[in-house]
Order: C-alpha cells, then structure tokens, then sequence
C-alpha cells in the first residue's frame, strides 16, 4: 500500500510521456541550485535583521527584557531560563552564524545545512514562545529541513535527479499547505451556512475578519476604513477568489506549466492579505516566490505571460470541439483493459477516436520518444492536433477523460482527477495493481464497433 | 526512479506532515502543534468577541486599558497579555487573586486595576469603539 502510494507519487510527475523531473535535467539543476542559493541568502538577510535595532517584531533588546512574558512551547522547555541574557543571545548569534555557513557552504556540507535547521528551528521556536504561534516562517523552516536531504554533488544523473526531487518535496509541501487551508475555510462557508450563521458569504465577512485582527493587534491596515464602513459582496467575493486559490494549490503540484501562474496568484493573496486583514506574511511570499515563481520545472524558455495564454488556450480547447486525432492505446493481454474497451463499446465513441494496442508498432514509436511511458502498462489516450503537437493522457487522467467522453455519469470521477490528480492516480493504480480476474485466461475478442476503430 | 532513500522519504515526509497538521482539528482541543500551520485559521466567520483585558485608572477621569487600544505595548507583551488574561478567564473567580500573585508583572501599572470581560461585535467595537465592559473583579 505505502510502496503503491509512493510509486504514484512520483508517476504523477510524468507528463506527456515523461517525468517533468528527469527531462532536460542540466538547465533545471542550475536553476535548482541557484534558487537554493537564494534561499540561503534570505536566510542569512533574516538573521541579519534580527539584530537590527529598528526591527520591531523580534528586536534582541525586545527579547532580552521580555523574560516575564515567556511561555515555553514543547521545543523550548529546555531553555535556560536562569541565564536568560546567555540563552538569547546565543539563540541569536547561533542563528546568525549558521546561516552565514548556509550561504557560503550549503552545496559542500549537509552538517551546515542540519545547522542552519536547526538554528531557525530554535530562533522560530524562541519567539513563538511569548503567548502566540505565528507562522511567518513556517515555509521557510520547512523547506531548510527538506534542504537537508540535497546531494552535496551534483555531478551524476541520480544526484541531480535527488536534487529536483528534494526542490519538488519543498514546492510540493508549501502547496499542499496552502491546499488545506483552502479546504478549511471552504468547509468553513458550508457549515456556517449550515447552522445559519454569518458566514463568508455575507457582505461584511472581511470586514468581520478585518475587525478580529484589528482588535488583536490594534494595527489599522490600508484598506481598514474602507472595509469596515462599507458591507460589499465585491470584498466577500475576493475572500472567496483566495479561498480558492489556497484549495486549488493541491492542483498545481503536478502541473510545472502552472506553477509560475499559482506562485503569483499566492503572492497576491498575501499581499491582499496585508493589504486588508493584516497579517504579515512577507516571509512566507519570499518563499513562495523562489519554490514557485522561478519554478525550474516550468518552460525556463518562455515566461509567465506565455504560461497564462498557454493555460488559456488549453482551457479554449477543452471547452471547444477539437478536430483533434486520439488514439486510446490498450494493453491487449490484460484482462481488466479489454473489459475497459468492452464496456466502452456499450457507449457511443466520440468521433476522431481510434484504438490500438500497446502491443503496436504505433505505440513502440510513441514509445522510443517517451521511455517514461515504459511503467505505464495499461491504458494511455495519445491526443494529437492537426499541428502535430502531442498530448499523452496516463493513469487517472486517461481513464476519467476517457469515460466522462463517452458518458456524463463519470464527471464526478473526472473532478476527482482535476482536484487532486495524486488521489485519483493512487485509486487507480490500487486496482491496477490488483487487476488479475480469478478465472479469467483469455482476452476476449473486442465488440464490433470497436474493432472497426482498431489501427496498428 | 524510485529506488533511492529520497524517493521514498519525500512523500513519506510529506504525508506525515499531512497527518501531524490536521491533528488539531479532530484533537488537542484545536490547538496547534509547532512547527505545522494551523490549517483551521481563518477558516470562520467570527461573530461577536470575547476577550480580557485589565482596566486601569491612574487616578485621572478617563481610564484606559492594559491591551485594547494600547499603542505603547511591545510586540511580545500584544502577543503575551492576550494569552495569560485568557488563561485568567478561564480560572474560577475565587482562584483569580492567586492567579495575578503569581504573574504580579500584569499589575505593575495602573494605580487601580480591574479584571473585566470586553464582549460585543467586532466591527462596532473597532469602527465606533462600541463595546460592553464586565467587570469580574477590582484586583487593586
């Protein structure tokens, strides 16, 4: 089950026929590297600032007269409160020293890179020990310890490819994050509405929210006024639009051609986020802003305007009729693909659909331009326009388009892929892998308005 | 592909994370496990506070409160005073005078301090500083 999980878990990487992780390798471990790099100066500029005294947050003077109002979480319990002067300062040099190594050492050292953890671990755990969690540091924390897994060579076609897959694990967690979340605050609309309460559907939402933070932090924000002496279904409306963007992350993880799109549209939630209710996440943004703004898996060719009329156009053609050749490739020994191809002869095929073997010279073709496609040993929908450009539809995304085609009762299962293509590839490949039908030995002959679309 | 330690430590890693964060929301009383965001901020609508605070009086007609509406208070002491008044609201009343003994920093200002309960809407409270003030014990 946990070997099944992880397997589909980097299947879900392959896309039109090949892992976006191991295609074009070089250009995406340089610009890996230098984005780690950084990171690691942000690092370094954030423990700097700790010891400015125009910081406000987490000012060392703040921190060194604030002994009466620490209250320890779990990762603090251990700190000397006796030599409080001592603890803090070495708190702060620690993470001040790290970092620098960080910055200079990173690629060489994985000890500096446990250090550097570590130092922001104990600095974040140090002032979130005063009353209040906040998370501005959060994706940076998390990503330093994922950070600690990075090859210290990238010279061998494996180290790099552990190299993308430790810089995919960080992209992949923030999204994730920002996924649920986004579920979180959806769930929230449907049971406020539920229990006939205020909800995020109401005019005055965000000023409701707006009004909480301000009564915390007795901080106004630049749009406070306007917000809280105006109820507008606009400013429930944008709510709305980030709740989206959080629960829609979850989409992006395996879409590289995406992820440049969605790291801008989290950092203007968050500037939005400042902009209105108030908490600061600018850290976080930084973050966001080097795993998924200057995502090395997405076309370092082209740039971000070029991904959002590439994503419009494919939203044109899925909404409109294509004149598109699709050919839906079977494995013909395989019991449970043939009984796929009889239940779909129960159904009228779209137009333009043709259907061969994975057995074929057609696909042995395909093949020797998509070795990635080698672990793929079921059903695979090859979609080519009259331009000749290539669209390779595997697993749970071939299946669901494939039967949401032919019938309107499998939308549900499309949706499923559409939200969390991960999800659904897992389901599918738990009854791929258990595919044998007792009893069953011979492939049966496909029905006849099958074999008339049959080409070799 | 898969065989390396990575390959199976990402999504190991990754799923774990999952689990410990979404903890709180079904245990611990919704209380968030350190380092692992609380996925559940923000996610309702509030209606209506309630909060505690320490009403204080230097002597002069208008009095003023130890949170609500101070701009003098560091970063930490807003993060702190919040945290321990609520702990404070949640003890029984005849436990309160043994609960500010023990945190006497709370008390260093004001010449005579009240223990209250602020309660109301939050946008009539922040817009037009409309709020209703309970007090639940003179502590000086």
């Amino acid at each position: 089950m946990i070997g099944t999980l992880i397997n589909t878990f980097w299947e879900s990487t392959i896309e039109n026929g090949r892992s976006f992780l191991s295609a074009n390798s070089d250009e995406k471990v340089k610009r890996a590297k230098l984005l780690i790099g950084v990171f690691y100066l942000f690092v370094f500029v954030n423990a700097v600032q700790t010891f400015s005294p125009y910081q406000e947050f987490t000012a060392w003077s703040v921190l060194l007269e604030s002994q009466q109002l620490f209250t320890p979480i779990w990762t603090m319990r251990w700190f000397p409160t006796d030599h409080w002067e001592l603890g803090v300062r070495s708190i702060l040099l620690f993470f001040l020293g790290s970092s620098l190594l960080g910055l200079l050492f990173w690629q060489r050292s994985r000890t500096i890179r446990v250090a550097v953890f570590v130092a922001i671990f104990l600095y974040l755990s140090f002032v979130a020990s005063f009353g209040k969690i906040d998370h501005f540091m959060h994706v940076m924390l998390l990503s330093s310890f994922l950070f600690i897994f990075l090859p210290n060579q990238t010279e061998s076609a494996s180290s790099k490819l552990e190299l993308l897959k430790v810089f995919f694990g960080a992209q992949t967690l923030v999204l994730l994050a920002y996924f649920v979340s986004g579920f979180f605050k959806l769930y929230g609309i449907l049971d406020q509405e539920v229990r006939g309460v205020v909800s995020a559907l109401s005019p005055d939402s965000l000023a409701r929210n707006l009004a909480k933070s301000s009564l915390a932090s007795s901080y106004d924000t630049f749009f406070s006024s306007v917000i809280l002496y105006n109820n507008s279904y606009v400013f429930s409306a944008f709510m709305i639009v980030g709740f989206a963007v959080e629960f829609l992350a979850i989409y992006v993880v395996f879409k590289p051609k995406l992820h440049r799109i969605w790291g801008v549209m989290l950092m203007l939630l968050h500037a939005g986020i400042v902009l209105t209710v108030g908490p600061d996440f600018t850290i976080q943004m930084f973050v966001v802003g080097i795993l998924l703004v200057f995502s090395p898996f997405a076309n370092l060719d082209t740039d971000i305007v070029s991904d959002v009329s590439g994503a419009m156009k494919s939203l044109k053609n899925r909404l409109t009729k294509s004149k598109n050749e699709f050919v839906l490739f079977y494995d013909g020994d395989c019991l449970m693909c043939n009984g796929f191809i009889t239940f779909l002869a129960k159904y009228d095929l779209p137009d333009g659909l043709k259907i061969s073997k994975i057995q074929s010279d057609r696909f042995q073709q395909i093949l020797s331009q998509n070795p990635d496609l080698a672990t793929i040993d079921s059903i695979i929908v090859v979609e080519t326009n009259p331009t000749g450009d290539q669209l390779i539809r595997i697993k749970s995304d071939c299946i669901t388009w494939v039967l949401t085609k032919v019938t309107s009762t499998f939308v549900p299962l499309r949706l499923l892929h559409l939200v969390s293509p991960y999800t659904a590839n897992t389901v599918y490949d738990l009854i791929a892998k258990n595919r044998d039908i007792p009893g069953a030995e011979h492939c049966p002959m496909p029905p006849e308005n099958i074999r008339k679309r049959l080409v070799s | 592909m898969h065989k390396t330690f990575i390959s199976y430590f990402i999504p190991l890693f990754l799923g774990v994370y999952f689990i410990v964060a979404l903890l709180p929301v079904f245990a611990y009383g919704g209380g968030e496990i350190f380092p692992f965001f609380s996925f559940k901020l923000y996610s309702k609508i509030p209606d209506g506070f309630v909060r505690y605070d320490l009403l204080l009086n230097e002597g002069e007609p208008d009095e003023s409160f130890l949170i609500l509406g101070n701009s003098s208070l560091n970063p930490l002491e807003k993060r702190n005073y919040p945290y321990r008044l609520g702990i404070a609201g949640s003890q029984p009343l005849e436990s309160l005078d043994a609960y500010f003994a023990e945190n006497p920093d709370l008390l260093k200002k004001g010449r005579s301090v009240a223990f209250v309960k602020l309660s109301g809407k939050s946008i009539d409270a922040v817009r037009d500083k409309v709020f209703e003030v309970e007090t639940i014990k003179q502590l000086k």
